[in-house]
């Protein structure tokens, strides 16, 4: 469970730019949320807090009893390598890494290489790339390197996935794959997913939409 | 530990996957900065031994034995056909010669019309057979011949004193030539007419004039005596220390000096010639070191976003500095195995077999493993630092930033 009170993200800078203006809202386990809005609207802003990418200027935000804010970065590292998976629009590959060793590579930075070998080739199945195993990014397409993005994502069992406009770059069918891991993940997983889309299409497949405007929440229904 | 281990892999699938030309050129750079420290260590190391060759050989010997100094000065070591029967039975002693000393000035008429040109200096007295077994006196001689134990009146001149050779000295008589008569005028008084027998290569500029033993007892008055007496050794086995401690022992009231004593007056041109040794050195690791800092830095920058995203996803920060640190110094040993390669398997062995020609006598690449271990760590260190710093600037840097700014 995740509990947001009233976060506050001002970019500091000549003139500085209020992008989030006090947020407060809570997000249950396993809930799937589409987060819509303007371009501008503070999305990716509010993803970067959630996500420990950032620090916030004001508020608080509770991970399971774990005030994440009042970490140490080390400890926030460590947290975001543990327990927070992240899916991005784009680039998030390691160039020199085929897919399987993007996927390990977070599990190799907790120790758990060797025996992680197995749960990163199914993952890398379970986003239908068994075939692309020792690839590298550059011999993938768009929508195959999002898909080895979600699996290395996925491979230390996280709590919550993030994901900004992870569909962005791809076109309908890579998109509609990437969709159906996120809704299967979901519903066979109960995994946590907040992903910022730009699509109502897409929106409407998640459970729950939270849409912002201006730095605020303009709307939060469940679907 | 498992960080160690992902940074090294990381490194690895970094050089393995990267970029290939600055691959090779990064090891071209660094390859040729070790070369160039190697190389002019080595050479430096020659001189500086071909210089202590040259002295041992023809001017200092190992060990010297001089007179007694205490209590009272003496002028000649007495009996000294006993004291060098001494010294010989001590182990390891090779040969031992015996010299005396005198001083005089040399005048030379070239053009036999009164006008005399006279240069002074030592006037040195030996035992032709036995020095040969010391010095090489006797392979310097570039006109003429050596002397014979038993001339009289004839001398071996310096071809710096001799003047036309090309070898710069204070004053010289002019162009003397073998065959020429000079006049010595000795401090004591005596005058006697000399037939110049052979001219020796002077190079290193000892300006000594050469008589034989037997002369110099004529002209001084003594016998069975010597002002010095020169003890060749086989310091590869024994130090040179040892030598000196034994020949003490036997004669507790002479005077011992070894060579190194005697380098007093070159001590700073060897000084200059590590000094020169230590700035090439420092200047190649220093290019080195720039060399690996701007393409790991420019590398780093160009990977900034995959720097973001590896934060991103919880790689920690010391681990993306240490895939930096593992990648410049697996650069740094490339480039000392290829550099070290290159001077040892190829320079060194080409210049034993052709070394190069200097005035006096032959060059060869000289390492000794203080100069070759400064070099590689200095090459390690080069390459710790300037793997370090750039990613450190880089891998500190905002998440947020190092993805979208
Ligand atoms: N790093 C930044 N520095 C300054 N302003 C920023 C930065 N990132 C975003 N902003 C500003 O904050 C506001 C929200 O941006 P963002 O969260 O990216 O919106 P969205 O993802 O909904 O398009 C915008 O006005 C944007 O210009
Ligand atoms: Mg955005």
């Amino acid at each position: 469970m995740i509990t947001v009170k009233n976060l506050k993200k001002t970019y500091p800078g000549k003139v500085p730019t209020p992008a989030l203006k006090g947020l407060s809202f809570i997000v249950q386990s396993g809930e799937f949320i589409a987060l819509t809005g303007r371009s501008g609207s503070g999305k990716s802003t509010l993803l970067h807090q959630l996500g420990l990418l950032d620090n916030p200027t004001e508020g608080n935000i509770m991970i399971d009893q774990t005030d994440v804010l009042a970490l140490s970065d080390t400890k926030k590292t460590f947290y975001r390598l543990t327990s927070l998976g992240y899916v991005f629009q784009e680039y998030a590959l390691v160039a020199e890494f085929t897919a399987l060793e993007n996927v390990l590579l977070p599990a190799m930075a907790l120790g758990n290489h060797n025996d992680q070998k197995e749960r990163a080739k199914e993952l890398l199945s379970l986003v239908g790339l068994e075939e692309r195993l020792n690839y590298y990014p550059n011999e993938l397409s768009g929508g195959q390197q999002q898909r080895v993005a979600i699996a290395r994502a996925l491979i230390n069992h996280p709590k919550i996935l993030f994901a900004d406009e992870p569909t962005a770059n791809l076109d309908t069918a890579s998109s509609k794959t990437v969709l159906d891991i996120f809704l299967k993940l979901n519903k066979e997983e109960k995994l946590t997913i907040i992903m910022v889309t730009h699509e109502p299409d897409y929106a409407k497949l998640a459970q729950r939409n939270i849409e912002l405007l201006d730095g605020l929440i303009i709307k939060d229904k469940k679907q | 530990m498992h960080d160690l281990r992902t940074a090294a892999f990381i490194a690895y699938k970094s050089i393995l996957k990267g970029n290939k030309s600055t691959f090779i050129l990064l090891i071209f750079i660094l390859s040729l900065s070790f070369l160039n420290m190697m190389f002019i260590s080595g050479i430096l190391n020659g001189l500086e031994n071909l210089f202590y060759r040259t002295i041992i050989n023809t001017y200092a010997s190992d060990v010297a034995v001089n007179p007694q100094e205490k209590p009272e000065l003496k002028q000649f070591i007495l009996n000294q056909n006993e004291v060098q029967a001494e010294i010989q039975s001590i182990p390891g002693v090779i040969a031992t010669t015996r010299r005396y000393s005198l001083a005089g000035s040399i005048s030379f008429d070239k053009d036999k019309n009164g006008q005399f040109k006279n240069v002074s200096g030592a006037i040195i007295g030996i035992d032709p057979t036995q020095e040969q077994k010391v010095l090489t006196l006797n392979n310097l001689i570039i006109s003429g011949h050596y002397l014979s134990d038993t001339d009289s009146d004839q001398i071996l001149l310096s071809s710096a004193l001799a003047g036309g050779y090309g070898i710069p000295a204070p004053s010289d008589l002019g162009g003397a030539r073998v065959g020429d008569k000079v006049q010595i005028t000795y401090s004591n008084g005596v005058m006697k007419t000399y037939t110049i027998k052979g001219i020796y290569n002077d190079a290193i500029g000892i300006f000594e004039t050469f008589i034989t033993a037997r002369e110099a007892e004529s002209v001084l008055n003594v016998y069975n005596s010597a002002s010095q007496i020169l003890v060749k050794t086989d310091i590869d086995h024994t130090p040179i220390t040892t030598y000196q401690k034994r020949i003490q022992q036997l004669q507790s009231n002479l005077k011992i000096q070894t060579y190194l004593d005697l380098l007093g007056s070159f001590k700073s041109f060897l000084d200059a010639l590590n000094l020169i040794s230590v700035i090439v050195s420092a200047i190649s690791v220093l290019v080195a070191a720039i060399t690996i800092f701007v393409i790991i830095y420019v590398n780093a920058i160009n990977k900034r976003k995959q720097i973001g995203i590896l934060k991103a996803i919880g790689i920690r920060q010391t681990i993306i500095i240490w895939s930096y640190i593992f990648q410049s110094l697996f650069y740094a040993l490339f480039g000392v195995i290829i550099g070290s390669f290159i001077v040892f398997l190829i320079i060194t062995p080409l210049l034993n077999k052709y070394p190069i020609n200097v005035e006096f006598g032959y060059l060869y690449l000289v390492h000794n493993p203080i100069t070759i271990i400064g070099g590689i760590i200095s090459m390690f260190l080069a390459g710790l630092l300037a793997g370090y710093l750039p990613a450190r600037i880089v891998a500190r840097q905002n998440i947020i930033k190092a993805i979208w700014g």
